[in-house]
């Protein structure tokens, strides 16, 4: 009756797992996939990625239904409810992922690829960077591994740094008319979405740190306690 | 800066009684060892009681929490062939010192047992009479009052005192129970599964009761109900049993700690209802 | 249907459904039997009771009425200057001489004067009784008989009246009451409660509250279980050895001079309710070890839990929860001491007493024994004495019972209600 009873729940728990691995997969193909298309100026692909993400909201919809269920009806501790706590938020980060992949992939339909061909080319470069980084995260998920989650939040220096450096390109450029204006404008957008993957891989690794060891360090370098004086 | 500060500087309220961050220690348990005859139920336990806290002893059946719990005021020694080796100090006094009286250790550590059992006498009485036989000299109906207000009961049962006490509720009869406990004016109130034997609505009314009393008393509360121990406690000790169904202390930490991230995966296993 | 595998088909179980009920109904007639067995027996005993104690008596005076005043049948209807005057000159010098120092003719009633001739005069004498049964259907035996002795009379006796209450000992049946037997009966078990009672009662709560669960309590718990079963007679030579013989100054009252009642010796009442006080001693040790035991484990824990010492809780929640079963096992002790015969023979109870006991260093004599000598008695009359004693022993015994249940059931009603 034990080992029964130790299988219900972990099996439970075992198929909530999958659905954020699938939507992790999901989430690492989606960015990969719309990389390619704005490198490549690939419609059909994009259009793809845009229908696909229709599938990580459905995901998401159901880990966090599944997740409200396990913790009315099983009224768990320790390492389960940490996981259950983990991967409810955890989701949303993997949504907001999709999103930039389908951001990216809007910004090939609607825009001539000619222009400023470089910056396309490291911009994707960052989208591979976050493809990894979310595919590293998977890895450190599936193993709860907190040593793994820290080494690829740290990846996220890098993204910076490709962010920074793209940005300072970016200011220096003059464009000549406003189709420029608009295309460097959109750039600008577009490196932020990358970095702003980079963020939610380090929030998502946070969380996998907490399923591991039950605190959430900051991992996105140094945030300043706000001086006193600016509290009143 | 620590959350307490921040809610503070932010101007908003609690509504609960903040954890203090200075713990006084009311019990110390060293090394305490347990048997019954040549039996040993309980070896090594050590622990700390913090003062008007309320500290949760979990474990599965026979792992020697009920033992422990009464070492603490000496009902052990009701026990033919029970003998204690280690030290209970309470306020720093050994319990078990030669000239200590266990009826008085008695009086200072009340406890409250599974089954509520109030004595076969009227509502009054059960309160009164053990006041009396410790020679309380002040006012008996004021007493009275003060002891069933404590325990959320007056409203219930003020106008039927010479009542017959047994045909009270179980739920009302736990609460009177416990009245009587107080008062004889206890500083730690020790419970052995104070609700198992109540339905939940009786056995919400008693929990709410304990987060009350815990404001004046240090309170000990031996449980099988996880959700229980996780409302209502600030620290757990979670007792484990050995092949030679030997009691020992498996993990004490608060109880936010012990239930969220517990260090030992015995513990984990028996609060996620694994066995028990 | 499953069951079809393992229990058989359905008749199957309706065939073994009707011989499980059949055994239950065969075992529920035998209990039935049995008790409408025992209580055939008790009716038959109350019944052989209440026979011998009305009937018909065949009576010879040896003076008869109409002898002293001619034309009177009977002397109730004497008038009362009769009365005086016949008692002045039939009664015998020294009969005369102790009534008139007990009280002067002149100042007694006329039912006074009656019984006097009635007992010393007329002297009817009893030739033969009979019993109820008897005196309800063989009529005709009767009245032949009667026509067949020379001066007989019959007249119908409830030989329980009150009369018989009050009287004393007499050789004469029609005159014999059991006032004396009674009042002894009573007295002793007084001092049988009064010794036996706190002993008791103080011994059971040693053992079961205070004791320590050894060797040697267990041997000596062993041996109270035995004493109870010892014969009673046995308990009758015990007490006759030391309360009679070794203890006599002390039993006698000797040692307190000024109260004897110097024919006494040990057999006093002191000495009998010793001795039955020995007899249920271990009864109401047992009883009360019980009615201890029946006392729930929890009520003594909360009581140690508020502060209380073993004492405390043992005399404010311990015997008052078990009083009621104390009490109800103490009168059914008591009761069977006041029906033994035994030990109290054997201790020397009066053969022949007349005289009320007056205090504990008094001579005796009981109910029980009473009834015993009685019925030993070869004469008819006595039998019917018996037989009215019996429904005065029963009498008693049923008050003391009723009291017992009436203060418990009491007692229980005020704890229901209130502390």
């Amino acid at each position: 009756m034990e080992q029964k009873q130790k299988s219900l729940l972990d099996e439970k728990m075992q198929f909530f797992q999958e659905m954020l691995i699938q939507m992790g997969n999901r989430v690492e193909e989606a960015i990969y996939q719309a990389q390619h298309a704005f490198l490549n100026h690939d419609i059909t692909l994009a259009k793809q990625v845009i229908a696909n993400d229709w599938f990580i909201d459905q995901l998401q919809e159901m880990v966090e239904n599944d997740g409200v269920r396990l913790l009315v009806s099983e009224a768990p501790y320790g390492h389960y409810m940490r996981h259950i706590v983990a991967g409810m938020k955890i989701v949303s980060n993997l949504e907001r992922m999709g999103d930039h992949a389908t951001h990216l992939a809007k910004m090939t339909i609607s825009e001539e690829q000619e222009l400023f061909i470089p910056f396309v080319e490291r911009i994707s470069e960052m989208a591979l960077l976050g493809a990894t980084m979310i595919r590293k995260a998977v890895e450190a998920f599936i193993e709860v591994k907190s040593e793994k989650a820290m080494e690829v939040a740290a990846m996220d220096d890098q993204m910076d740094a490709a962010r920074d450096a793209l940005n300072a390109s970016l200011y220096s450029l003059k464009p000549n008319n406003e189709r420029e204006m608009k295309r460097i404008l959109n750039l600008f957008y577009l490196t932020k979405e990358m970095e702003r993957m980079g963020d939610q891989v380090t929030t998502i690794c946070r969380w996998i740190v907490y399923m591991d060891k039950g605190q959430r360090p900051r991992l996105n370098g140094p945030k300043q306690e706000p001086s006193n004086q600016n509290m009143s | 800066m620590n959350t307490s500060n921040l809610a503070e500087a932010l101007n908003l309220g609690f509504e609960k009684k903040a954890v203090t961050h200075q713990q006084k220690t009311s019990l110390t348990l060293d090394k305490v060892n347990i048997r019954y005859g040549t039996f040993l139920a309980v070896k090594d336990i050590s622990l700390a009681i913090y003062e008007r806290q309320v500290t949760a002893f979990i474990g599965p059946s026979g792992c020697g929490k009920s033992t422990v719990l009464r070492s603490i005021n000496r009902m052990n020694d009701m026990i033919r062939g029970a003998s204690i080796v280690g030290s209970v100090l309470f306020n720093g006094y050994d319990l078990y010192a030669k000239d200590v009286d266990p009826v008085l250790v008695r009086r200072k550590i009340g406890m409250v047992f599974q089954k509520p059992n109030p004595f076969p006498k009227s509502i009054y009485e059960n309160i009164a009479w053990g006041a009396r036989i410790n020679g309380f000299k002040g006012d008996y109906d004021e007493l009275v009052e003060t002891s069933l207000r404590s325990a959320a009961l007056w409203e219930e049962v003020k106008d039927k005192l010479k009542q017959n006490a047994l045909r009270l509720s179980g739920g009302q009869q736990q609460r009177l129970c416990i009245a009587r406990t107080i008062a004889v004016q206890p500083e730690v109130i020790l419970m052995d599964e104070p609700a198992s034997a109540l339905d939940p609505i009786a056995t919400g009314k008693i929990e709410e009761l304990i987060q009350e009393l815990k404001a004046s008393y240090t309170i000990i509360i031996v449980t099988h109900n996880m959700g229980q121990a996780s409302r209502v406690s600030d620290h757990t000790a979670f007792f484990m049993v050995d092949e030679q169904r030997t009691g020992y202390l498996q993990e004490y930490a608060p109880t936010e700690q012990l239930f969220l991230n517990p260090r030992h995966k015995k513990t984990e296993e028996y609060i996620s209802g694994k066995f028990g | 249907m499953q069951t079809q595998s393992l229990f058989g088909t359905e008749t199957d179980i309706n065939t073994l459904m009707g011989k499980r009920k059949r055994i239950g109904l065969l075992w529920k007639v035998a209990f039935l039997f049995s008790t409408t067995l025992a209580i055939l027996f008790l009716i038959l005993l109350l019944l052989t009771v209440i026979d011998s104690s009305f009937g018909y008596v065949a009576l010879r005076n040896e003076v008869e009425p109409s002898s002293l005043i001619a034309g009177k049948k009977s002397v109730k209807d004497f008038s009362r200057a009769e009365l005086e005057r016949v008692a002045a000159t039939n009664l015998s010098s020294g009969i005369l001489r102790r009534v008139e120092y007990e009280k002067p003719l002149e100042q007694r009633t006329g039912n006074d004067l009656v019984a006097l001739l009635e007992q010393y005069v007329i002297k009817p004498k009893v030739l033969k009784t009979w019993g109820l049964w008897d005196s309800l259907t063989h009529t005709k035996a009767i009245d032949e008989y009667s026509r067949s002795e020379e001066g007989s009379y019959l007249t119908f006796k409830s030989w329980i009246n009150a009369e018989f209450f009050l009287a004393d000992q007499s050789a004469d049946p029609l005159h014999a009451g059991i006032r004396t037997a009674f009042l002894g009966s009573l007295w002793i078990i007084l001092i049988t409660f009064l010794f036996a009672f706190p002993i008791g009662v103080g011994s059971a709560i040693y053992l079961q509250e205070y004791a320590q669960d050894n060797r040697l309590n267990r041997i000596l718990q062993l041996n109270i279980f035995n004493l109870s079963a010892v014969p009673s007679i046995i308990y009758g030579l015990l007490g006759l050895a030391v309360f009679v013989r070794a203890m006599q100054s002390f039993t006698s009252g000797s040692m307190f001079s000024s109260l004897t009642d110097a024919t006494a010796n040990g057999r006093t009442i002191l000495s009998g309710g010793l001795t039955l006080g020995l007899l249920v001693l271990p009864v109401i040790i047992i009883n009360t070890q019980e009615a201890l035991k029946a006392v729930p484990a929890s009520l003594r824990m909360s009581s140690y839990g508020v502060g209380a010492t073993k004492w405390q809780t043992i005399w404010h929640q311990v015997l008052p929860a078990s009083g009621e079963r104390i009490l109800t096992g103490t009168i059914l002790a008591l009761s069977r001491a006041l029906g033994e015969t035994a030990p109290l023979v054997v201790i020397g109870a009066s053969t022949f007493i007349s005289v009320d006991p007056t205090g504990i260093f008094s001579k005796f004599t009981t109910l029980p024994i009473q009834i015993y000598q009685w019925s030993a008695r070869p004469q008819g009359a006595y039998r019917n004495l018996a037989g009215a004693a019996i429904i005065a022993l029963l009498i008693l015994l049923m008050l003391m019972n009723s009291t017992a249940i009436y203060t418990r059931d009491k007692l229980a009603k005020k704890k229901r209600l209130e502390s």
